[in-house]
This record gives C-alpha cells, structure tokens and sequence, in this order.
C-alpha cells in the first residue's frame, strides 16, 4: 500500500479508516438457502434429463432389433445389386461385340 | 473466511442439498461482508449474494478438490462484484441524468441511505464508493478489495488472473485518478 501515491491528504485516510469499519446488515439466509436449492433441484432435473433424451436415441431392445433389420436390408439391397449386374453383363458383351469392339 | 471441509464441498458437488446448505451457513456471512465492499445498496448486496452461491452452485461440477474451497468461492465472489461494476457502467452510461445531480445532491440519493450499522462509518463508505464508482469498473474492483478490504496487489493479481506488474501499474493509474476525483469534490 505505501508504493502507491496518496490520493490526496490525511482527511482521505480518516475517510478510508472510517470507511472500513462499516458493515452490512446480515442477508436473508433462509431464502439464500431456499434459492440454493431450488437451483441444485433444477441443474439436477436439467441434467437428468440431457441423460435420459440420450439413452432414449438407443434403448436395448431397438439396438438389437435396428441392427438385425439394417443387416437385413443391406443382404437384400447387395442381392439384387449383384444380380441386377448379372443380368446385364451378358448384355453389355453381346453390344460391345456388335459395335465392332467399342463400346 | 474459515476453511470449509473438504469433505463437505465433495458431497455437495456430488448433488447433497443439505451439504449445499452447510456450505451456505458456514460461507454467508464472509461472502457477505466482502461483497458490501462493492454494493451500493442492501437490495444490490441480496441480488449480489444471491448470484454468488447460484454461481457456485453452477460451478460445483467443475470445482476440484485439490483446490481450497473457500478460495475458490472467494473468486466467484470478487468476480460478482466487478461484474456488478461493469453492469452498473454500462447501465450509467444510458442513464438520462437528472439536471440537477451534482456530487453533493448524488451522495445523498435515498438508495445510498440504509438502516443499520454506524451511520459516520455508513456514510464514509459511501462517499468511498460513489467516488469508485467513478473509475473504471476493473480499476473500482481493485482499489476497492484494496483500500477497503486491506488485500494486497500480489493477492488480487492472482485473484483476477492478472500479472503483478500490470496490476500495480493499473492501482498507480487507478489511484491518480481517484486522488483528482477527490480534490475535486473535496473543493467544490
């Protein structure tokens, strides 16, 4: 505190001094603690509920039962891809043959 | 401000109300009489306190254990404090002011009145604080934790992340600027 300038005379100090030995009256501790816990309460339901929108994305059940319906749907999609492809490679041969060998 | 058991602020980071609660009893009256360093009223001291412990309430999740609590709580609170600071600035500054405010007729608005404690010391405070409230809202927190609550330039520099050396060069600043805002109330 000396390193730094005096703001003005001895009267400023008798100010600060006098200044110092106010103190508050005492706040409503019922209703600080009242408003503590009315937050914690809903951090807490706020937070429970982050959880379970997220856990509701992937109960069990419709992890097991998405699983086997998307293996399903990706057998029968690569199924008909490769014989769709089956199915018209013979054509294309038979059109690369009559063009003379272009395509 | 007495040290918290540590045990205590575990709990209540684990979701415990009434550990919460303890915290609050055992912390109130300390948080409490800091933040009238920086309040202008006793509703403003309520709304101040108030914000605090809901700050740590928030801030529970991210608080360690390594770290003292009652350091760390009186962080939340040196921080309240010079947002309130920086509130009342910008709300100052849109403030239409009445023609016939003068420093006199200012100090002696009915919110900077209130009842309790010793009225000579109430009404130096007072005075004190109209003056900060005059500076910047970073330079009003630190001459107000260091002219009124007897804190150190090392101890704030680490309160508020700042360096030493700008500190002190801030309260060197800070302080010119008081001492004319002094004269000049004291001679008009």
């Amino acid at each position: 505190m000396n390193t730094l300038p005096d703001p003005g005379d001895s009267r400023w100090e008798d100010l600060l001094d006098r200044a110092r030995k106010d103190r508050p009256a005492p706040v409503d501790l019922a209703a600080l603690q009242r408003q503590v816990r009315h937050e914690a309460r809903r951090l807490a339901t706020a937070r429970r509920a982050v959880a379970l929108d997220w856990t509701a994305l992937l109960p069990f059940r419709s992890v097991v039962s998405s699983c086997l319906a998307g293996t399903c749907a990706f057998t029968l999609i690569a199924s008909w891809q490769v014989w769709q492809w089956w199915q018209v490679l013979p054509w294309a041969q038979l059109l690369v043959a009559s063009s003379g060998g272009d395509p | 401000m007495s040290s918290a058991d540590p045990s205590l602020a575990e709990q209540a980071k684990a979701g415990d109300l009434e550990a919460m609660n303890q915290l609050v009893t055992e912390h109130h009256a300390a948080i409490t009489r800091l933040l009238w360093r920086f309040a202008r009223s006793h509703a403003d001291l309520e709304d101040l306190v108030q914000e605090t412990f809901l700050r740590m309430v928030r801030g529970l999740p991210a608080w360690r254990p390594q770290q003292p609590f009652a350091h760390w709580l009186l962080r939340i609170a040196t921080n309240t404090g010079r947002d309130y600071f920086r509130r009342n600035r910008i709300r100052d500054r849109w403030q239409v002011p009445l023609p016939s405010t003068d420093d006199a007729s200012a100090a002696a608005l009915p919110e900077a009145v209130e009842p309790g404690g010793d009225p000579a010391a109430r009404a130096a405070a007072q005075e004190v604080k109209h003056l900060l409230a005059r500076l910047a809202p970073d330079d009003a927190a630190l001459l107000t934790l260091h002219h009124l609550e007897g804190w150190s330039l090392v101890d704030i520099a680490a309160q508020y992340g700042w360096t030493v050396t700008a500190t002190k060069l801030r309260a060197w600043r800070a302080r010119r600027q008081l001492r004319a805002l002094y004269l000049t109330v004291t001679h008009s």
